[in-house]
């Protein structure tokens, strides 16, 4: 059997397979279909400081090869999500990481400090790039000043691991990942969605009533592998990719291109057992290959 | 909640862009309610990527199956109407709460359009309870389906817009004056349910609607399906798919 384990910045991960915030809600639904302890981590749905109520619909949009969504962080504040929904995951033996989110510096720091005060988080991901509020999350996200501002301020009140999401929606990831890594990031997840446009035609007008959305699926991947690459040889903390992948084959491809650990999305949505399928398909394939440990493929692209 | 692979046994034509499905689908047949749903994959691959909401018009237990209908309004279902007998697609389900169990002696069900389809396993539930009143409408006759297995189940009437079946207008034309003492169970267009509603709510008695939205998931993830819900005078958006789809008429915003 090939080993999968990896360490994700001191965090011993079972596998490298993790799920994507807002694809997976707080795990309860897909604890329905399998035993979540097969995954390496869950990363929860984006918690805020106060509960959101998020966009009003409609929310999503199919488009070729992914969807589009406009859900605006609907989650129902962090005291809720520390009372109700973290405790149920105590009993799987996977990795737990919240996102967290917020429209201002203070906001960030104290979801952080009310998350690591509760003990039921491994670690956080510090969500800068959600493209789907008026408020902070993006705007943080493609400023190399503000993500590292960000980083410093979370660092601040937690011991626990923070990998800083990124988002897609820049010109150069460079800089904005080697702020977080400077200001303490422990590790950096990418890509968030891509910002797209739905027209509604027949109405001549935008689909989504905040016009603009976040795409994602497996029309990403290329993008998404590019943005790993990039960032993954620019720092020295591990990565987290994710966008697009379907298969224990795009996730190989995700680790080749330098990340420690992937994360699946949008395919949760196409098929609710994709997580543990593709932890499966890894095994499979490194077995075929006869690669005895995954971490032999973290950033080995040949170039 | 389950996801199997199913094979289709029939998909045909039974009416105007109106199709009928038939699946192979023992695990969530054993499992599935009135009023809940399936989400199906409408093509063979990835694409379309996201699987559509049906409501589930027959549950046949010890057959291992149910059956959907459902109409052709876009590529999706465009696609899965091309699917043959025989083909194997991914479905999810039973989705959704179900119809909750009437607590007036008599049941009134009123549906309209492609919101007939849900309400079969309800009608058939109660058909042994007796006593339960079926409105049925639409445009055109065309449109009209599953009658025969309504009148097994209780009183039925039917109206179509267009007079071509039943009485000429609007289903709810045809509801009684006087609802005391009654429960309503309805699903259809947005216009027909706010009538209903209003109805309900003037002569103060329960009404029970299944809403209807667009889905990414259908499990209750991707927060995508939600409605504006009443709830102690306050609006929250819940998810259509989990807290719903059938929800206390009270509660549903329909000018939002």
């Amino acid at each position: 059997m090939p080993n999968l384990a990896v360490n994700l910045a001191g965090l011993a991960l079972k596998n490298p397979v993790l799920t994507a915030s807002g694809t997976f809600g707080f795990g309860r639904e897909y604890a329905e279909f399998y035993d979540l302890s097969l995954l390496g981590g869950v990363v929860v749905k984006g918690t805020t400081l106060e509960k959101k109520q998020g966009n009003p619909p409609p929310r999503i949009a199919e488009s070729v090869g992914g969807l589009l969504n406009s859900v605006g962080l609907q989650n129902p504040g962090v005291e809720a999500v520390i009372a109700t929904e973290l405790p149920f995951l105590r009993q799987y033996d996977t990795a737990k990481i919240v996102n967290i989110a917020g429209a201002t510096v203070d906001q960030y720091r104290a979801v952080a400090e009310k998350i690591s005060a509760s003990g039921l988080a491994d670690a956080l991901e510090v969500n800068i790039s959600c493209p789907n509020v008026k408020a902070g999350g993006m705007a943080f996200g493609t400023d190399p000043v503000a993500a590292g501002e960000i980083t410093r301020a979370v660092r601040a009140v937690t011991r626990l691991p923070i990998f800083l999401k990124l988002s897609p929606n820049v010109t150069d990831i460079v800089p904005i990942a080697k702020a977080c890594e400077a200001e303490g990031a422990d590790g950096i997840s990418l890509i968030n969605t891509i910002s797209g446009l739905v027209i509604d035609l027949e109405n001549r007008r935008p689909f989504f009533a905040n016009k603009v959305a976040g795409m994602s699926g497996p029309a990403l991947k290329p993008v998404a592998l590019r943005f790993v690459w990039q960032a993954s040889r620019a720092v020295k903390i591990p990565v987290i990719g994710l966008g697009g992948i379907m298969t224990g084959q795009d996730a190989l491809e995700f680790m080749l291109a330098g990340a420690t650990a992937v994360q699946i999305g949008s395919a949760n949505f196409y098929d609710p057992v994709s997580g543990p399928r593709i932890v499966q398909e890894m095994e499979q394939w490194l077995q075929e290959h006869k690669v005895a440990d995954v971490r032999e493929l973290i950033g080995a692209l040949a170039e | 909640m389950i996801s199997e692979r199913a094979q289709i046994t029939l998909n045909r034509q039974i009416g105007r862009d109106i199709w009928q499905l038939r699946l192979q689908a023992p695990q969530i047949a054993a499992a599935a309610c009135a009023g809940q749903f399936v989400m199906l994959q409408c093509g063979t691959g990835l694409d379309p990527f996201l699987k559509r909401p049906l409501g589930i018009n027959q549950i046949c237990a010890p057959h291992g199956v149910i059956t959907c209908v459902y109409r052709v309004v876009g590529r999706g279902t465009g696609l899965l109407s091309d699917l043959a007998v025989g083909s194997e697609i991914t479905v999810l389900g039973p989705c959704g709460q179900p119809w909750p169990q009437p607590k007036e002696a008599k049941a009134v069900i009123i549906g309209g359009g492609m919101g007939i389809a849900p309400l079969l396993p309800l009608a058939e539930d109660l058909a042994a309870r007796g006593n339960t009143e079926i409105y049925l409408g639409a445009n055109t006759s065309d449109e009209l389906f599953a009658l025969v297995d309504f009148a097994k189940c209780g009183s039925l009437r039917v109206a179509t817009l267009d007079g071509t079946a039943g009485v000429k207008g609007f289903v709810t034309d045809l509801l009684p004056a006087d609802l005391s003492g009654m429960e309503i169970f309805s699903c259809g267009p947005m216009p027909m349910m706010k009538a209903v509603a209003a109805l309900a709510a003037q002569q103060n008695i329960t009404c029970w609607l299944s809403l209807e939205e667009h889905m990414g998931c259908g499990i209750g993830t991707c927060m995508g399906c939600v409605r504006p819900i009443k709830e102690n005078d306050q609006i929250f958006y819940k998810r259509v798919c989990r807290e719903g789809p059938v929800f206390n008429a009270l509660e549903v915003v329909f000018d939002a």
